[in-house]
């Protein structure tokens, strides 16, 4: 309970420093919508000329694109710290939040907030209620397994971001990473064979931020509901794991620091 | 063990110290073989195995120039820094492995980091750390209340950090930082970039905490004011080790080996200037003498015997060298033993 007051409080903070600066907010949300809005256009005019592809249609692409939207806008909205961890390390600036009680990394996660994740998270929600003809079972779905691909986003951040306390400078390899989760995520499945769907399912894992939360808005199935849960699990564990071990590397730094 | 009344120990250090691997640039490695070879490592040395203990209730400065190990210290004992050897506990919590626990009874202020979120106001960041400590709210605004007052931060919690002058910000991170109750106080250089009416406000709150609540305070600092007005005892580390360890007044009687005797004449003294080895004489007015005396070389009290037999004395006074030639002198040290290394 403690723990939950804490993120609020954190939260309430990030949010009173965005409303302290409107234009720059309310700029940024609009220009993310405008943003996400231009990719689904693009995929509405590309399915009126291929009605499917390989059983896919707009429908599908529309449920993938609201998911992620919404899952992404999240995770950088409410956890953008997990998304600047990289850089953090490598200029030694967690002294801060390791002389505070609680866990560095929940910290760390909820102490930043990206203003254009709201941008984000708002586009998904539009989409799915507007585009995706949802019954009220699949708004209660697609809520559930938004939430679910938001901790798997924000856990994989974590998790490459880390690698600077074994690399000094991570930030275009973790950038890398996390916007190759996406560009898989928001492309159909069945794209993908082979060793590269292996890729997608572990070392970029498009397959449980996308694919299975789209195959259970289609059709419910408890097997990969639980596949999804322990992926959930997996990438928690993994985050948490490679964050932990690499604190201990942790140098700190003497930048002279502003916490803005 | 210098100045330290209470028998509780608060911090104790055994054979810490702390090495960082870094590249070994002294090694070629031309074109394209950048690529893929490995550059061979060195060992830095941080912190050379130390070892001392601070009793609950001291004020004490840890003091030495720059690279002496003082902020990779002061990391260690906050959990900040895991070490490579040795051991260390601050209140019986190893800082490092009982992170959580400890940071309920310690606070840190670093003079060039802010902890307080720069664009809202220090209430905020009150309210913010009175959940990240999990303090009860009532008594958390009646501590806030209590700290403001005493702070005199009247006038200052509601504007945004960001608008506040650097010593009216600082005042306000000592008073966040006391918001739970911290039974020891670390502060690195705090008084960093603050002017002179900034710096005194800021000894006379800490020296008070000290004295009045018996927080037990561990200040690192190049400033002498810092070391004097707000510490009964110094640690002087040097290259990664102690070399002094003890009272400031020992410090500055022993650590520089010269006094300065001061007199003032009641009849002009008209001889020649008193010459001996060791001792530097100047003659301020007809009527008042300085000499500097290097007491490696000759005692002072020889220094005043020859001079009562020559000079007509009203009044004399012996002083320690001030705490900046005390402290400069530790920092030249450093950088001639650096040179012959």
């Amino acid at each position: 309970m403690n723990v939950v007051r804490f993120t609020g409080a954190y939260v309430w903070a990030n949010l009173r420093i965005t409303l302290a600066y409107r234009a720059a907010f309310f700029s940024a949300v609009l220009g993310m919508v405008i943003n996400d809005a231009i990719w689904v256009v693009f995929w509405w005019l590309f399915f009126t000329r291929f009605p499917s592809v390989d059983g896919y249609g707009f429908r599908d692409i529309v449920i993938v694109w609201s998911i992620c939207a919404t899952a992404f806008g999240l995770a950088v909205g409410l956890a953008g710290g997990a998304f600047t961890l990289a850089s953090r390390i490598a200029r030694g600036e967690l002294d801060f939040y390791l002389v505070l009680p609680k866990p560095v990394i929940l910290h760390l996660v909820v102490s930043r907030m990206d203003t254009s994740g709201w941008g984000d998270a708002l586009f998904g929600v539009a989409v799915f209620a507007f585009l995706a003809s949802p019954t009220p079972m699949d708004a209660v779905a697609f809520v559930g397994l938004s939430l679910i691909a938001t901790t798997i986003f924000v856990s994989y951040a974590i998790a490459v971001n880390s690698l600077a306390f074994w690399t000094g400078r991570a930030e275009t390899l973790s950038d890398q990473l996390i916007f190759g989760l996406i560009t898989f995520a928001t492309y159909p499945e069945k794209l993908f064979t082979g060793a590269v769907k292996v890729v997608l399912y572990t070392v970029v894992p498009a397959g449980f931020v996308a694919y299975i939360p789209v195959s259970l808005l289609h059709e419910w199935d408890w097997g990969w509901a639980l596949v999804l849960l322990a992926g959930t699990i997996g990438s928690i564990s993994v985050a948490v794991t490679t964050f932990t071990v690499g604190l201990r590397r942790y140098q700190s730094g003497n930048l002279t620091a502003m916490r803005a | 063990m210098a100045t330290g009344m209470r028998s509780e120990i608060a911090v104790s250090l055994q054979g810490l110290s702390r090495t960082f691997e870094r590249p070994d640039l002294g090694v070629p490695i031309r074109g394209l073989r950048r690529l893929w070879t490995r550059r061979p490592t060195v060992e830095a040395v941080a912190l050379h195995p130390t070892t001392f203990h601070v009793n609950a209730g001291e004020s004490v400065a840890f003091i030495g120039p720059n690279g002496a190990g003082k902020s990779t210290t002061i990391k260690i004992l906050t959990g900040i820094l895991h070490p490579t050897t040795g051991m260390a506990t601050v209140l019986g919590h190893v800082p490092w492995l009982d992170r959580d626990a400890l940071s309920r009874e310690i606070a840190t202020v670093f003079g060039q980091k802010s902890q307080l979120w720069y664009h809202l106001p220090a209430r905020d960041s009150f309210t913010l750390l009175t959940r990240i400590h999990d303090l009860d709210a009532d008594l958390a605004r009646r501590r806030a209340g209590a700290l403001c007052e005493r702070f005199g931060l009247e006038g200052l919690l509601d504007r945004p950090v960001r608008t506040l002058s650097l010593g009216e910000r600082m005042r306000c991170e000592v008073a966040a930082a006391l918001l739970h109750s911290p039974r020891i106080l670390f502060l690195d250089e705090p008084t960093i970039g603050l002017d002179v009416i900034a710096r005194q406000e800021l000894r006379s709150i800490i020296r008070e905490l000290n004295q009045r609540d018996g927080v037990t305070v561990f200040l690192t600092s190049h400033d002498a004011g810092d070391v004097e007005r707000v510490c009964d005892r110094a640690i002087v580390i040097h290259t990664g080790r102690v070399v002094f360890d003890g009272s400031i007044e020992t410090l500055r009687r022993d650590f520089v080996r010269r006094k300065t005797i001061s007199l003032e004449l009641s009849s002009p003294f008209t001889g020649e200037s008193p010459i001996m080895s060791g001792v530097v004489s100047t003659q301020l007015t007809p009527m008042r003498w300085q000499f500097q005396v290097d007491t490696t070389v000759v005692p002072a009290e020889t220094v005043l015997a020859g001079l009562i037999g020559r000079m007509q004395i009203a009044d004399l006074t012996i002083t320690d060298p001030p705490m900046e030639d005390v402290i400069a002198a530790i920092y030249g040290q450093a950088s001639s033993s650096e040179a012959v290394s």
